[in-house]
């Protein structure tokens, strides 16, 4: 019964809404409280802060009372991590690299995400999505990228 | 009457030439075409198309600029329909349900639905500014901050019980989204807000990152793992001229829905502010507790699109009125609206309808025609987008992926909108691990900051009595309608409870 609780939705979401909570909280500690008349830039914070405590602190309590529990699944690693990590490097080398290799590098990492790698396909692709980018973004829509390196 | 009939007359003979039609074509084109670009909506295209507007008559440069806004709202909806990506809180709405008929392979019915729907709220809506303009500028005069305020208690607590999960993890959603809201410097006192010392972040966060972020990246990775743990299921669907069109119980389903949800957007976007995506939230909420079964919703049910996305239309059309009447633009679009109006010359006022009646009712004309052109364009290119889904999933993730970080690095030219991005799409992805919805959330991001304000003026006011909120009638009523939904939603969530407990227990978090 125990595990079911622990590895149900509700106890997890709990825990982050509390932890949200008492990290707004603890971020707002410094700004002005103010009154009710007069609000300080820390009122609403806490506010909220305190809100979504109070909210996380019964979803804990019916979590735990609940005779029913939706069990989390458990996750694979690869998709996010690719997902993920194509933005992230798309986003640190945008700048610098240029539209085009940062376009084909964001789509073979993103396409890793997925089993059976396939290099003819991706690399289609990957041309394709960068022609199409430096049209649409760049010469379309005139965003400031430069084109290569 | 009479008189409505001569000012759409006199509106319909100024915004019917064909230099009207020619640049409201344009800008319908244009919308739509740019506004299908996640992240990249009406904002972004009026503001390329603002200078050419300088070299036109005001009604024209007015009607262009209403195509481009109508266009992109409807490739925004298009956007959120083929691919969960919503750019604006009112297609966040039209993921709700439109994603899911697009996964059951009913995406053109569905598009040719929010045609439709949008058509029909923009005339329904114009009947009403016709009829009850006087009236609705002085319901707009009569929203202090005390109103609004309890207006959007009222419209959190509805986003709560229109999620389909659990209220209790809705009410959080809402709260982690005011949070959001506040993120950047205090506009009153100055003072920085969980900026973390970023400079990036002193501008608060952008709804486009969120969005992206959240709907955007949680479903492109939870699709491609679910890919993972049954292999390769790529949905078949039917691409037959029939297929696309709506059934006769689509129709039945959504002539009250779009008739409620017209009035709806038409009162609540007289409200400066937060009009048009109050106003998709409300829609969808009052459809869901007048349905006889809300347990469709979320699921693929038609009224979920056609509601809101009527009323998101009529609210565009009534928010008219503040931004020529008072000068207060509802939204950012309206505000450059309202730039180019007054570039040539015509300065907001309360008697912009009686002084210049051309304009105003051009414009409203222009709309109609904005949203027949839109129809036109719109209905022949529904078998396309529709073939969008048919590519296979592996060769279209990775793109829209692209299309989300360029997306948001467009709303600020910035890379650092690229990480945040990433970052919120690792909180959407445990979000939907933890069966939270991500909807409330959004809609308590964009209402943070003017709840905020609201209050603050409202206790300014007042002197920090709270008893203010239900001195005001209007506040009352929202404060009791607000009341009346929680108590209702407690209520039936037991009642669901005791009915699942005496059966066997089985899964469930309601």
């Amino acid at each position: 019964m125990l595990r079911r609780i622990v590895k149900s939705q509700d106890f997890a979401a709990a825990f982050l809404f509390l932890g949200i909570g008492a990290a707004g909280l603890w971020l707002s500690s410094d700004l002005a409280m103010g009154t009710p008349a007069r609000m300080g830039p820390g009122f609403f914070p806490v506010v909220v802060s305190v809100g979504l405590l109070g909210t996380g602190a019964l979803l804990l309590g019916k979590s735990c009372v609940a005779q029913t529990h939706e069990p989390m699944i458990a996750p694979v690693i690869r998709p996010l991590l690719c997902i993920i990590g194509a933005t992230l490097i798309f986003g640190w080398i945008l700048e610098r690299s240029g539209l085009v290799i940062s376009v084909v590098i964001l789509v073979v990492i993103a396409r890793m995400a997925e089993s059976p790698f396939q290099p003819a396909r991706t690399s289609l692709l990957a041309v394709a999505a960068a022609l199409l980018s430096v049209v649409v973004f760049r010469d379309g829509l005139g965003l400031p990228l430069r084109v290569w390196p | 009457m009479i008189e409505l009939i001569s000012n759409l007359s006199l509106g319909f003979g100024v915004a019917f030439t064909l230099e009207n039609l020619f640049y409201c074509l344009i800008g319908v084109t244009l919308g739509t075409f740019i506004g299908v670009l996640p992240g990249i909506g009406p904002l972004a295209t009026i503001s390329m198309l603002l200078p050419l507007s300088f070299y036109l008559e005001p009604v024209t440069a007015l009607i262009m600029l209403a195509g481009v806004y109508y266009g992109a709202m409807y490739g925004g909806s298009t956007a959120a329909i083929l691919m969960n990506l919503p750019g604006t809180g009112a297609s966040a709405v039209i993921c709700l349900d439109g994603n899911p008929m697009a996964k059951q392979g009913r995406a053109g019915p569905a598009l040719v639905a929010t045609a439709l729907a949008s058509f029909a709220g923009s005339v329904i809506a114009i009947f009403i500014v016709g009829l009850f303009a006087p009236l609705l500028a002085r319901w707009a005069l009569s929203f202090g901050p005390v109103e609004y305020f309890s207006l959007m208690v009222t419209g959190l607590l509805a986003a709560v019980l229109l999620a389909s999960g659990s209220p209790l993890k809705g009410v959080a959603m809402v709260f982690v989204g005011l949070m959001l809201g506040l993120v950047g410097i205090d506009v009153n006192s100055g003072a920085y807000r969980f900026t973390f010392g970023v400079p990036e972040l002193y501008g608060g966060v952008s709804f486009v990152v969120v969005a992206m972020g959240v709907f955007g990246f949680g479903e492109i990775i939870s699709n491609v793992e679910q890919r993972w743990r049954k292999g390769v299921a790529q949905p078949k669907y039917a691409f037959g001229w029939r297929d696309l069109l709506l059934t006769r119980d689509d129709l039945r389903q959504s002539v009250l829905p779009v008739l409620r949800g017209s009035a709806v957007g038409a009162f609540v976007g007289v409200l400066p502010g937060a009009g048009t995506t109050i106003s998709s939230f409300a829609a969808y909420a009052v459809e869901k507790q007048v349905a006889r079964d809300p347990s469709r919703f979320g699921k693929g049910a038609i009224e979920g699109v056609t509601a809101p996305e009527a009323a998101n239309n009529a609210a565009a059309n009534t928010s008219f009125i503040p931004t020529l009447t008072l000068g207060i633009p509802g939204d950012a679009v309206m505000a450059l609206m309202l730039a180019a109006i007054m570039i040539h010359g015509i300065s907001p006022g309360p008697q912009v309808m009686t002084n210049q009646p051309d304009l105003f009712w051009g414009l409203l004309a222009s709309m109609v025609i904005g949203n027949i052109l839109l129809l036109i364009l719109n209905i022949p290119l529904v078998g396309l987008w529709v073939r969008v889904l048919s590519i296979p999933y592996g060769l279209l993730y990775p793109p829209v992926v692209l299309l989300i970080c360029v997306g948001v690095f467009s709303v600020n030219n910035s890379v650092f909108d690229i990480f945040l991005v990433a970052g919120f799409g690792v909180f959407g992805y445990v979000l939907i691990k933890l069966g939270c919805e991500p909807a409330p959330m959004l809609l308590g991001f964009i209402l943070g900051p003017l709840m905020e304000e609201n209050f603050r003026r409202a206790m300014i006011l007042s002197r920090g009595d709270f008893r203010t909120f239900i001195e005001s009638p209007i506040s009352l009523s929202f404060l009791l309608l607000a009341a009346v939904m929680a108590s209702w939603s407690i209520f039936s969530a037991i009642r669901k409870g005791r009915a699942k407990n005496s059966r066997e227990p089985r899964d469930g978090n309601g």
